[in-house]
């Protein structure tokens, strides 16, 4: 049975002449599945109606079965970290997450060893006891984790969660997603290419409130096989090349510059795409702007 | 200049300002409008004169005996300590030496030896009441004279010219709301600063936090007082229109809009931006309410002309014109005053801003490391 | 479950606020006669001190949850926001009316000879009335300074407007019948339920 299930939802806001969401459909299973787009291509709205913080205009949505029709029942079985996490900050670590797991209706009992538990998981444990607003950004990420977590929920959904964290930060959070996606469901939503490549093979793309492709990663490189290429450009005429190219990446060589770009055709040999040229090639080619 | 258009912007095009400039309006309007309504033109009927404090020593002698009396009968005294309205009762000593001392009142021959009488009453029921020299006129009320209110009624056409009269009670229920509003609007912009994360963005640009803050309060001054601005031209408008063939002066709203609700302002905006920086959240606000409560109960005990020291100035009533000028300076000094403690807050609030940014620790860790 | 969501709500967000209700209502002993020898005068407190009280503790149960990332993370629970605001607005209202009640009990102690438990009902009610606009200010325009400027300008309309009839705060100080108390406490009790009340968003399912 599918997770999720969304059918033909659109979203619109009052006073935006385009609709944030656009007749979508969608099925995601269990396991991590990254949901790629642009700053504006309606992912949080997505995220933010099936965490049941706002309403669709038209369409249906379920969450393991049951429809958006029931909201309470939804969010006792989802996990929700927001884009941009914060919390009280003069309340303290275990403090803050007692007090989210109470809200979670989390039996009293339970909430001790599980605060506890998920505190060692996110490797938060020696900072039970500090204020939130003494946290680190990498740290104010890992707990925010833990309140999503806090009602051992079927679906954990995660907005942007990498956003701002250094390297190392962002890979202890990609790991921790991983762990926590191989005994539930697992929606990560981010415009950062490296992330869902790191964690998992399932992915869809959004571009202005629509599905542009939804598959796997090797299905979306495929798709852009024999359209990235690779030049060396002395420097003289770097600036006059860039102008007329898709470039994916520019790696400076003494006096040349390496080019990695995206066409329809060249006269040079392709090169193996990675996922990110794969998901440029996918967003160039629906804007017809393809060289 | 372009900082301060800005700022500007930011203010006028928020929610908080267009509520706060209706609820200005709909305050000063709805509590202006009845005595705009009421005619100056003519000489009012004897029975119908104002009542004013006399200032002669027997009927303030008469008066404050006749109130202090009856009290010593009830054995119930009124005192107004911070305005608010207690009556005491005095033991037997007490009782003994109040009896004493209205006696030695009775047998008071001069305004000195009855002045130094009523301090001695008033000390022994403890301060705050009506008996001092200062507070004791209150207590000597008499309808006017015919001299008096033809007196009064000259003023108001000549020196006044009408609308001088009722841009005074404008004034007065202007101040009322503006020396409490500002402040929660002044703390709220600096608050969305920080909620919004602006702050350190902010605080990395060229400009310093003094001149930034400094411009804020400027803008603050101009953009909230706006609405009242606009209630004085409507009302410049009605007594235009309520009297025709009256020389009026046009520009009595607008002046006492600057000279009599300006400072007031002032002083409560500059409380918003001194207490978010001591503060750091709306707390300042509990201040700036038991400084507005306090100052609005003292200046109800007489509000026909009540300057002093209050940062809100009453003169809530058409006529007692004599009294305005005749403490036309002492009015003067309390708006100086004022505006010159505002502008002092201000540069306390620009400090404290600095201090927190950790302007003079460094500079003094340099002057260490320097020497 | 509800009593715990209070208490840890209470340590961090209201906990300040309430401190402050208590101490400016230690001035109540300094500033008003508590054996007073007129209903005008025994209605000071509760009708000119404990509203201003409420106006500054009020607004405050909104402030801790302004970041729209906080508010999506407790809207994402069982237990959501507008019930959290719900116990801390019934918290401020629990505490207000016992500073009223303990008003009244020390006139009771004074023997003071006003109609005691009309005279808490109508303290009552003016703190009801001004959450009631507070909170219903707040829902409309879910904007702060508005939760406080429009009841501070509606006390300061009371002190002097003699417009308001039966919706004046200072009742008995006015010298109006303490009847009037009833028709702000239904306004007030219909404010809260609007202001408080969790309406579900409207859905447009086109099913």
């Amino acid at each position: 049975m599918s997770s999720i299930k969304v059918a033909d939802i659109t979203k619109v806001y009052r006073k935006k002449p385009t609709p944030a969401l656009n007749h979508l459909t969608l099925e995601i299973g269990n396991g991590m599945f990254g949901l790629l787009g642009k700053n504006g291509a309606g992912k949080s709205t997505l995220m933010k109606i099936l965490t049941t913080l706002e309403q669709p205009t038209s369409g249906r949505a379920e969450i393991c079965g049951i429809p958006l029709t029931q909201p309470g029942a939804i969010r006792n079985i989802i996990g929700y970290l927001p884009q941009n996490f914060a919390f009280y900050p003069n309340m303290k670590v275990t403090a803050a997450l007692s007090y989210l797991a109470t809200l979670a209706n989390v039996p009293v009992r339970e909430q001790r060893r599980r605060i506890e538990q998920l505190l060692d998981e996110v490797n938060l444990t020696a900072k039970a006891n500090v204020k939130i607003q003494q946290l680190s950004g990498g740290m104010l990420q890992r707990l925010g984790i833990a309140q999503a977590l806090i009602n051992n929920p079927q679906l954990l959904i995660v907005d942007e969660p990498t956003a701002g964290l250094d390297p190392e930060e962002r890979i202890r959070f990609r790991n921790l997603l991983t762990d926590f996606a191989s005994s539930r469901t697992v929606l990560l939503s981010t415009h950062i290419v490296s992330d869902v490549e790191a964690t998992t093979n399932r992915i869809g793309i959004l571009e202005h409130g629509q599905l542009l492709f939804t598959g796997t990663t090797n299905e979306l490189i495929d798709a852009a096989t024999g359209h990235v290429f690779q030049a060396l450009i002395p420097l003289e005429a770097a600036a006059q090349f860039k102008q007329t190219h898709q470039i994916s990446e520019q790696v400076a060589q003494a006096d040349q510059i390496r080019f990695r770009f995206i066409a329809g055709s060249s006269t040079r040999s392709p090169i193996a795409p990675t996922l990110e040229e794969a998901y440029l090639f996918l967003q160039a080619e629906q804007e017809g702007v393809l060289p | 200049m372009r900082l301060f258009w800005l700022e500007c912007k930011r203010m006028c095009f928020s929610l908080a300002f267009l509520i706060y400039s209706g609820l200005v309006c709909a305050f000063i309007v709805l509590n202006v409008s009845p005595m705009v309504n009421r005619s100056l033109t003519e000489m009012p009927a004897p029975s119908h004169y104002d009542v004013i404090y006399a200032s002669d020593f027997g009927t303030l002698k008469e008066g404050v005996l006749e109130q202090l009396v009856a009290e010593y009968k009830e054995n119930s005294y009124t005192t107004y300590s911070l305005g608010f309205a207690k009556t005491n009762s005095l033991k037997a000593n007490k009782r003994a030496l109040m009896q004493t001392q209205i006696s030695a009142l009775k047998h008071s021959k001069n305004r000195q030896t009855f002045n130094a009488g009523l301090r001695r009453v008033d000390t022994v029921l403890g301060g705050h009441s009506a008996y001092t020299p200062a507070n004791a006129v209150t207590l000597a009320e008499r309808p006017m004279t015919k001299s008096e209110a033809k007196r009064d009624y000259r003023l108001i056409v000549k020196r006044d010219k009408i609308s001088g009269t009722f841009a005074r009670v404008f004034a007065d229920i202007a101040s009322l709301i503006v020396g409490i509003l500002p402040t929660v609007i002044i703390i709220s912009f600096c608050y969305s600063d920080r909620r919004s994360r602006a702050l350190a963005t902010i605080q990395s640009k060229f400009v310093s936090s003094g001149r930034r803050l400094f411009t804020q309060y400027w803008v603050s001054l101009i953009v909230l007082l706006l609405p009242v601005l606009a209630v004085g031209m409507y009302f410049t408008l009605r007594v235009i229109s309520l009297y025709p063939n009256q020389t009026i002066d046009l520009l009595a709203f607008m002046k006492v809009t600057f000279v009599w609700v300006l400072p007031t302002l002032m002083v409560s905006s500059a409380v918003g931006f001194l207490t978010y920086q001591l503060f750091g959240n709306f707390m300042g606000f509990a201040f700036q309410i038991a400084w507005w409560l306090v100052t609005t109960l003292i200046g109800a005990q007489r509000v026909d002309g009540n300057y002093g020291w209050l940062f809100m100035p009453r003169h809530n009533s058409l006529h007692n014109v004599t009294y305005f000028y005749d403490h036309f300076a002492m009015f003067i000094i309390n708006r100086v005053s004022y505006a010159i403690l505002a502008l002092a807050m201000v540069v306390a609030a620009i400090l404290v801003a600095r201090v927190r940014k950790g302007a003079y620790r460094n500079a003094f860790s340099s002057h260490h490391q320097r020497f | 479950m509800l009593f715990r969501v209070i208490t840890k709500d209470f340590k961090t967000n209201v906990w300040s606020m309430s401190t402050v209700a208590l101490l400016l209502a230690c001035l109540i002993l300094i500033l008003f006669n508590l054996a007073p020898s007129s209903l005008a005068q025994a209605a000071m407190p509760g009708e000119l001190f404990v509203p201003l009280i409420a106006i500054i503790c009020l607004p405050t149960v909104f402030l801790p949850d302004q970041a729209e990332s906080i508010q999506a993370v407790i809207n994402s629970k069982h237990y959501r926001l507008p019930l959290v605001r719900f116990l801390r607005v019934s918290w401020f209202l629990l505490l207000l009316s016992m500073l009223d009640a303990g008003i009244i009990i020390v006139y009771g102690l004074h023997g003071v000879a006003v109609p005691l438990l009309a005279l808490l009902v109508d303290f009552i009610g003016k703190v009801l009335l001004l959450a009631g606009i507070i909170v219903t200010i707040y829902r409309i325009t879910q904007n702060i300074v508005v939760a406080y400027i429009v009841p501070v300008t509606y006390f300061a309309l009371c002190l002097g407007y003699t417009g308001l009839g039966p919706f004046n705060l200072l009742t008995a100080m006015h010298g109006r019948s303490l009847l009037d108390c009833w028709w702000q406490i239904f306004v007030a009790l219909l404010l809260l339920v609007t202001g408080l009340l969790p309406f579900r968003q409207a859905r447009t399912y086109l099913d």
